[in-house]
């Protein structure tokens, strides 16, 4: 057979919706070996492939949007796979077995819905443009960072898990920033009343200005600024803009278009292999709701994508049978973890509460009627305590003698869950649902190395919150199984840093040769070793970095003297001593910088940084600069700001 | 395709170049245990010159390129060696290549092309 | 290194945090550490220089400094710890001194102040016994060595620029004259940034071919 033979009998399979989740189904699918099968079709409505929301508020933190995407650009043009963005799929003809956009329509097979979901704003009267922003998408922050400037106040009305975030964002952008909650708490889905009220005192030390139930009724003309929102009882507030972020929705449109069974609070009806009523489609992710539940977490939308993509690639799957909605997180540098029953909703459930008011901290753990298990928590200000209450609370662990130390200070940090007291089934990473038993079985095939661990698992590549607990499972087994758990810097040396700076020091070795010589094995170290040595040498006799010995162990940065950036081009810092620097060296500083055409940027440590040099003008820049400044060692492990 | 590949192909195209051996630069434009890069036929070329290997000096010549970020930057990386294999680091996002066969240790996906290259007197030779 | 403008024009300021910050930053200017090193100082308990988010921060009172340690502002803010207070010039840089080659010897790789001293068993109470009570008799050895650091500083810029050896690698091509062919700049408020990918059809392919 040609392989022409092998295309022509090829099903199609169409995906709508390039968000987190249609990209990890795309992902899993390849990855199951669907591509055997399938041609794909992916239909995007945004103008950007797939990027990571979650981590969407650090657009403003400086990450371009590429650097968001959640793969390469390359992964989307294999053969078999076509993406196609900007294109937002406006009909689902379920007869002729067709989807339509703007282009034209395009045959499926089976059909995937990851429609996601979109920001709902109430029905305010006088909400429209700058008082009618909203926060999901990379294009929702542009229009708000565009209508941020010149704008002094900024308000959110929502103060749930995304509006804080919101209002983060827009104290980022040097705005006032204000939340606006209806309910008498914030997040009043995850916090109970003291939750609540711990974390507001802790955001308003922060500087973001929290107003609890007010009910927002009209926005009108404002006199200071151009809003005016007008709350009951003649309260009102005045602003430049307004963010809503009062909940989200299920992207259900298409799903209702073609009469798909649609839930009663909305979004797609799918059942335990998240097939709608229509069998030859599917949904996932936030557009879908599963037993009367949406679920508005990355995690749960990756468990459907898992299983969808396992069943079109005809691999054994596991049925999807609802998500743990447990969440921890820091919202505006504050720690808050829900897990659970946090309200302790269960009937005849016993609570334990920890109050901190000097510091508003805040613990609660819920204990079930019977006093055998932790049923929910919540916690506001340290996060150390969730891991160890996730575990207890998802596996059922049972509860040491007194329960309350469970969310009691000690002087040790909060207390941790021996590895050993998890079961094999314990969930360590539920953005890949990795359990412990899968940790364990890649120990027994031989890994002994946590980087290959991640690689084989995938464990803690998400979201990343699972990192330490993985560390601490996967030490454990090592040695549980008399494997030594190493502490070598590398295969180079069997010692630690530490035991090298003793090492150095004692015995005046002031060469890596001779280090290596007299106290390593093997040949001429590596990018771990050489870096570290490097450092200690000049620690303990400040020799130049210059030194041809030297300059092998060095990182780029040191071995050049200057700050490599992304397209190898370099940052030059010179030394400002306490920021302080008289008209006619900022002169010389100006002029090289123009001369030069470099990219000129004050920093956070009160210094000057020009981007922009190659490699052979570095000389040419520094002799330039080198009557008036100095180096600034920017490029070096020292002191810097 | 990147830009940076787009020109690599057609200058390849423009001079076909035989012959086994060709002078790249001298001896003493090496750094020792360490790296320069070299331009050769609109290809950029890593030399690390290591002096003392178990087979006596040599030299590796690798693709200047990083996939990665897509910036020619592996001649700035650190040599090292890692089970058996002679490696360098890529300076910004620190993946490893070998420097035998330009495979990246970490990601299938990613690979440098690598040349023959020797040290002739004090003459630094490629083989295309 | 940051600092306000203190004493000298704030009519807050107690004491002169930019000269102190002078003294400090020449001090520790050529010191290489497990990790980079981050220092403020502010001319009184108004803190504008932000020293409590430093690895070392120093805040003036009216008798003197108060020294704040292993803080740390970026990815995991930490709020750096009151070390010990009212210290005049000369006890403030011996115990920095002493501080921070305490912690060059003792901290792994790239591991900031606030996270080794996380790890350090006995916490602040350890730190402040061997610092100030010198518990281990190690002061003296540990000032001693910071001397020798201060006392070998060179610019290291101006190290290179005397010896053409070491300039040689400061060239894209070793056998070329041109710079990097595909290093690209757009203008973006009036100054250059690397051009992205999406970017790059506006620049002409052909002409570098050649
Ligand atoms: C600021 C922010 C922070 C968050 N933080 C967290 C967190 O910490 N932890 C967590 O678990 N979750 C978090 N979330 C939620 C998380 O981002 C979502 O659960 C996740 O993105 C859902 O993925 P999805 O693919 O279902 O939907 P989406 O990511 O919304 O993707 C749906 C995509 O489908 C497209 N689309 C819709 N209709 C059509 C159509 N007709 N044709 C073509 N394309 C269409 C949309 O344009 C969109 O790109 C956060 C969300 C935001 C906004
Ligand atoms: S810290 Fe004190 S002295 Fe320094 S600028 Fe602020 S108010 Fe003035």
């Amino acid at each position: 057979m040609t392989a022409n033979d092998t295309r022509n009998k090829r099903d199609t399979l169409v995906v709508i919706g390039n968000g987190m989740v249609g990209h990890h189904f795309v992902e899993q699918f390849i990855e199951q070996g669907g591509l055997d099968r399938y041609d794909v079709h992916v239909f995007g409505e945004e103008p950007m492939r797939a990027y990571d929301r979650v981590h969407l508020s650090e657009y403003f933190g400086g990450r371009d949007a590429e650097s968001l995407a959640m793969c390469e650009a390359d992964f989307y043009e294999r053969d078999g796979v076509n993406l196609h963005l900007g294109a937002q799929v406006v009909e689902i003809d379920r007869a002729q077995q067709e989807v339509v956009t703007a282009q034209g329509r395009q045959p499926y097979d089976q059909l995937v819905l990851a429609t996601g979901s979109y920001p709902f704003v109430p029905p305010i009267p006088g909400a429209e443009g700058n008082s009618r922003l909203v926060y999901r998408t990379l294009e929702d922050l542009d229009a708000i960072r565009a209508a941020s400037a010149g704008a002094r106040r900024g308000v959110v009305v929502g103060g749930g898990l995304l509006g804080l975030e919101a209002a983060n964002a827009l104290k980022s952008l040097g705005l006032e920033a204000h939340v606006v909650e209806f309910a008498p708490r914030l997040m009043p889905v995850q916090l109970d009343a003291e939750g609540g009220a711990a974390l507001k005192a802790q955001i308003e030390a922060l500087g973001v200005s929290v107003h609890v139930s007010r009910a927002t009724q009209a926005i009108v003309a404002g006199e200071e600024y151009a809003y005016r929102m007008n709350f009951q009882d003649d309260e009102f507030l005045e602003t430049d803009i307004v963010v809503f972020s009062a909940g989200i929705r299920p992207q259900d449109a298409l799903g209702r278009q073609a009469e798909l069974e649609i839930a009663e609070r909305g979004g797609v009806v799918v059942d335990n292999h998240c097939r709608t009523s229509d069998s030859n489609i599917f949904a996932i992710g936030e557009c879908a709701s599963w037993n009367g539940s949406i679920f508005g977490l990355v995690a749960p939308g990756y468990t459907m994508a898992r299983c969808v993509a396992a069943q079109l690639a005809g691999k054994p799957c596991e049925a999807f049978t609802g998500a743990d909605m447990s969440t921890k997180l820091k919202l505006l540098g504050v720690d808050v973890g829900s897990i659970g029953d946090a309200h302790g909703a269960t009937p005849g459930s016993v609570s334990y509460r920890f109050i901190d008011e000097a510091n508003a901290g805040y613990r609660r753990l819920v204990i079930s009627p019977d006093g055998k298990q932790v049923i929910g928590a919540v916690l506001v200000g340290d996060n150390s305590y969730y891991d160890t209450l996730l575990q207890y609370a998802q596996n059922g662990i049972k509860l040491p003698q007194d329960p309350s130390s469970l969310i009691m200070p000690v002087s040790d940090g909060a207390p941790v869950l021996g590895a050993d007291a998890l079961p094999d089934t314990a969930t360590i990473c539920s953005c890949h649902n990795v359990s412990k038993g899968a940790v364990c079985c890649a120990v027994d095939e031989g890994c002994t190395d946590l980087a290959e661990l991640k690689g084989q698992t995938k464990a803690a590549t998400g979201c990343g919150g699972c990192a330490a607990l993985l560390k601490q499972v996967f030490e454990h087994e090592l040695t549980a199984r008399g494997v030594e758990v190493d502490k070598s810097l590398c295969e180079h040396f069997p010692y630690t840093r530490q035991e090298l700076y003793g090492i150095i020091r004692v015995e005046g070795i002031e060469t890596f040769d001779e280090l290596l010589k007299t106290h390593g094995r093997g040949h001429i170290g590596c990018d771990i070793c050489k870096p570290v040595v490097g450092s200690i040498l000049a620690s303990c006799w400040n020799k130049p970095i210059t030194d041809p010995a030297l300059v092998p162990l060095q990182d780029t940065n040191d071995t050049f003297m200057a700050n490599m950036q992304k397209n190898g081009t370099y940052s030059v810092v010179p030394r400002v001593p306490g920021g302080e620097i008289t008209p006619e060296k900022l002169i010389v500083l100006g002029e090289v910088a123009k001369k030069y055409d470099l990219y000129t940027k004050i920093t956070g440590g009160q210094r000057i940084d020009l981007f922009g040099a190659e490699l052979h003008q570095l000389p040419d820049i520094w002799s330039e600069l080198i009557e008036a400044v100095r180096t600034g060692h920017a490029y070096g492990k020292s002191v810097r700001t | 395709m990147s830009q940076a590949n787009a020109v690599r192909m057609s200058s390849a195209q423009l001079a076909p170049q035989p012959g086994p051996w060709q002078v790249l630069c001298s001896r003493d434009d090496l750094v020792a245990n360490s790296g320069v890069v070299a331009w050769f036929d609109g290809a950029q070329v890593a030399l690390f010159y290591l002096p003392e290997t178990e087979q006596g000096e040599q030299v590796f010549a690798i693709e200047n390129r990083d996939p990665k970020s897509g910036a020619n930057v592996i001649g700035r990386g650190i040599v090292g060696r890692i089970k058996d294999e002679y490696v360098i680091a890529a300076p910004l996002y620190k993946q490893h290549f070998s420097l035998e066969d330009g495979r990246c240790l970490e990601d299938s996906e990613q690979y440098l092309r690598v040349w023959s290259a020797r040290l002739n007197g004090d003459l630094v030779e490629i083989a295309a | 290194m940051k600092s306000c403008v203190g004493s000298t024009w704030c009519r807050y300021g107690v004491q002169d945090s930019v000269g102190m910050s002078l003294v400090l930053e020449n001090r520790y200017k050529g010191l290489r550490s497990p990790h980079k090193l981050k220092f403020a100082v502010s001319g009184c308990t108004r803190e504008c220089a932000e020293a409590q988010s430093k690895d070392v921060g120093v805040i003036a009172t009216d008798k003197g400094w108060n020294l704040y340690v292993c803080g740390n502002g970026g990815m995991r803010p930490r709020h750096a710890e009151l070390f010990a207070t009212d210290l005049d010039d000369k006890t403030l840089i011996r115990y920095i001194d002493r501080f921070l080659m305490f912690y060059i010897r003792t901290a792994d790789k790239l591991q900031r102040t606030s996270v080794w001293r996380e790890s350090l068993e006995g916490g602040l109470e350890y730190l402040k016994e061997v610092i100030i009570d010198d518990s281990l008799g190690l002061a003296e050895e540990l000032e001693a060595q910071m001397q020798h650091v201060v006392d070998t500083y060179e610019c290291e810029w101006a190290n290179a620029l005397q010896d053409p050896e070491k300039l040689k690698r400061f060239r894209t091509f070793v056998n070329d004259e041109r710079g990097d062919p595909d290093i690209h700049f757009v203008k973006e408020r009036g100054q250059r940034r690397p051009a992205r990918a999406s970017e790059l059809h506006l620049i002409p392919v052909t002409e570098e071919a050649l």
